[in-house]
């Protein structure tokens, strides 16, 4: 008994260290000149002499580095240690989310793309087509990656999401000369800070200038709605989300919606809540709080009629029988990819009009929605 | 008998070079002998041949032994042609440890859940299942009723995880069923140096008890009149089990069915459920099966790989029926 005791705690011993291993290193200031960020808290880009260093930080541990790159042009340039070399412009890449495919269409970049994960839910039509024809390889679930495949395939990066951090196939790759790239944009609190990651991605394509402008045109363009939407004489009520199988997940204040219903002058009964990701609620609760809601965003569904045969219930909200719901499915494709979590992660400025455009439509007039679309 | 030994032993051979030779890449077979001889420098056909598909197959066979044995001592102890390694909870109690890690722990960052992070967590599950039972086996002389308090703990761990389930977010939640597929592939050289000895310990120390165990076979009152103490048996018996199927599962995830049908299939072809030869041959069993389901699982219907548990099943059910309607 004891000695069965103290070999688990010996285990745990063993298996604490060896999972503490990778980002304890010293990471060294950089001299250079600071590329400034307006929004984004998650990466910093500096440039020194002889290559450039991106930084990306630990969104869960404040003031810790969570991976650093050297960018260099020449393959012989000397960088520091604390950080993987990479050599810019990468040509060859593999994306483990759809969102950076997003980034890569904004920069003109998307023939880099020689690997993807579930290349169903890609809705990019030339991605898509590309990987139906297997120039580009799908590498299956992002979760479980095909490690031969990608092995092969040897891309110059991978550029992955950070969700399933250090697994024993990112080990693999790290060995055999493929650096991992950590795209951590999803944790970014403000859309426009996700958005901004788009210089992130550029300084790996050298294509800074682009990433400006393109940034700077999304920036004036949201801030424009915003302003207007102000003009707005009332805030109607807004609710999101449908019921899958008892649970009703709802957008929490502070998440990407939460800032949307905010910013196009909406009234969301959670607007004062600090949740950044959703809170999980029920069909009674949601009910008895949203009932009176004039406009329902975020349901699955193409049609009312659907809607209605999915659950009764959903006859007693009044945006309902006011046909005032929406869906995000305008820009999907039939094998499930959806634009809404490719370009829209670019495109806040398009997520805001949308808003604004259901919200406050006098306001809009001329616009056509983009990727929301009114239940038939 | 030595004969059908030798058979299973080049048979395990064969399947484990299948193992390392099919992928769901294909190399040619050349390449692999040159990578396998050390004349080889290509990085990449290193990589996917030495750090992974060679650990892959080792952990395969380690597993698929540790399990058929854990599955032997518990048919053995609860006379029970259907009990497995997973009876006891251990496994439920592991996946308790990661769903809590995925699911729950909404306070940790999510860089701790990835990795070995889910090691830890199912060891620590398992351990503490495997504490519940232990004591449940020192108050409970009768052993069905320990094997329902075994499966009744599965199901309250099984009940947590489901309430966990119902609050994740999607990304979660696949995180976690993502484990709930088994991988053998996410054991690399590293935890082999814990894998490795731990199962050849835990296998010794199986084959030590074996006399013991052939006694307990004849009936509890036998072995008591042969002097043996079936409750220090007992105990001995469940802490091997746990070493054996908590470990296995901490690392690969769940693997079912391998424990519970090889053993029969040892029985089945040696003619005889003498310890001293179904332990071997378990071991064969196991191990060569569970390299052919790996084999299997590189076969990508779509364009992933199919989850290892579920080749297992797909072996395990037909042979679970099978042994039900020839017992009629």
């Amino acid at each position: 008994m004891l000695r069965k005791k103290s070999f688990f705690i010996a285990l745990l011993l063993v298996l604490l260290c060896a999972c503490s291993g990778k980002r304890n290193g010293q990471y060294e200031s950089v001299k250079g000149s600071v590329e400034s960020l307006q929004y984004a808290k998650g990466f910093s880009i500096v440039h020194a002499s002889k290559y450039t260093v991106v930084t990306v930080f630990n969104p869960w541990v404040k003031g810790k580095i969570y991976d650093r790159y050297y960018l260099v042009k020449d393959k012989k340039t000397i960088t520091p240690s604390d950080g993987q070399k990479i050599i810019v412009p990468l040509t060859k890449v593999m994306v483990n989310s759809t969102t950076h495919i997003g980034f890569l269409e904004a920069l003109n970049e998307i023939d880099k793309i020689t690997g993807v994960c579930n290349a169903n839910y890609i809705y990019n039509p030339v991605v898509a087509e590309n990987a139906k024809r297997g120039r580009i390889k799908d590498l299956g679930e992002a979760f479980n990656l095909n490690i031969e495949k990608l092995l092969m395939l040897h891309p110059q990066a991978v550029f992955t999401t950070a969700y399933n951090a250090e697994d024993e196939n990112s080990r693999k790759m790290r060995r055999s000369g493929i650096p991992i790239i950590y795209n951590i944009e999803w944790q970014e609190p403000t859309l426009l800070g996700r958005a901004e990651w788009i210089k992130f991605m550029a300084a790996f394509f050298c294509k800074e200038k682009q990433a400006e402008d393109v940034f700077r045109k999304v920036v004036s363009q949201y801030n424009k709605i915003k302003t207007l939407a102000r003009n707005a004489k009332t805030a109607p009520t807004i609710m999101s989300g449908q019921d899958f199988r008892g649970t009703w997940s709802l957008p929490g204040g502070n998440s990407y919606t939460g800032q949307l219903f905010n910013d196009a002058h909406t009234s969301y009964l959670f607007s004062s809540d600090t949740t950044r990701t959703t809170v999980a609620s029920n069909v009674e609760e949601v009910l008895i709080k949203f009932h009176n809601a004039d406009i329902w965003i975020g349901t699955d569904m193409h049609s009312t009629h659907e809607l209605d045969a999915a659950n009764p219930k959903y006859k007693l909200f009044k945006a309902f029988r006011n046909h005032r719901v929406y869906n995000a499915n305008k820009r999907s494709n039939a094998a499930g990819g959806n634009d809404y979590w490719e370009s829209g992660v670019v495109r806040p400025d398009l997520l805001l009009s949308d808003m604004l455009k259901i919200a406050h439509p006098e306001l809009m007039p001329q616009y056509q929605l983009t990727y929301m679309e009114q239940l038939k | 008998m030595k004969l059908k030994f030798f058979l299973l032993f080049i048979l395990l051979v064969v399947f484990f070079l299948c193992d390392i030779i099919l992928g769901s890449v294909s190399l040619p077979f050349g390449d692999v002998w040159t990578v396998l001889t050390g004349h080889s420098h290509d990085p990449i056909y290193r990589e996917i041949i030495l750090d992974h598909r060679l650990p892959k197959a080792i952990t395969a066979i380690l597993t698929g032994a540790a399990l058929s044995v854990a599955g032997v001592l518990m048919q053995t102890m609860f006379h029970n042609p259907l009990a497995g390694p997973d009876v006891l909870g251990v496994t439920s109690g592991a996946g308790l440890g990661v769903a809590l890690l995925t699911m729950g722990a909404t306070f940790l960052p999510t860089w701790m859940l990835g990795g070995s992070a889910h090691v830890v967590a199912a060891v620590i599950g398992a351990a503490m299942i495997l504490f519940l039972v232990i004591i449940a086996s020192i108050k409970v002389s009768n052993t069905v009723s320990l094997l329902i308090i075994g499966i009744m703990f599965g199901y309250f761990t099984g009940a947590i995880v489901s309430v966990l389930q119902s609050v994740s977010d999607p990304e979660t939640l696949k995180l976690f069923i993502n484990w709930t597929f088994g991988s053998l592939s996410e054991v690399g050289w590293t935890q082999l140096n814990i894998l490795v000895p731990v199962t050849v310990v835990g296998i010794v120390m199986a084959m030590l008890m074996q006399k013991q165990l052939n006694a307990l076979l004849l009936g509890k009152n036998y072995a008591v009149g042969l002097g043996i103490s079936v409750r220090r048996l007992r105990l001995l018996i469940i802490i091997v089990t746990a070493i054996l199927a908590g470990t296995s599962t901490a690392f690969t995830g769940p693997i079912s069915f391998i424990g519970i049908t090889m053993p029969h299939a040892a029985r089945g072809i040696f003619h005889t459920s003498n310890h001293r030869i179904v332990f071997p041959a378990s071991v064969l069993c196991g191990a060569s099966v569970l390299l052919i389901c790996d084999c299997l699982s590189q076969v990508s219907l779509t364009h992933g790989l199919l989850p290892i548990n579920a080749v297992t099943a797909l072996f395990g059910a037909p042979i679970i029926c099978w042994i039900i309607i020839k017992k009629q």
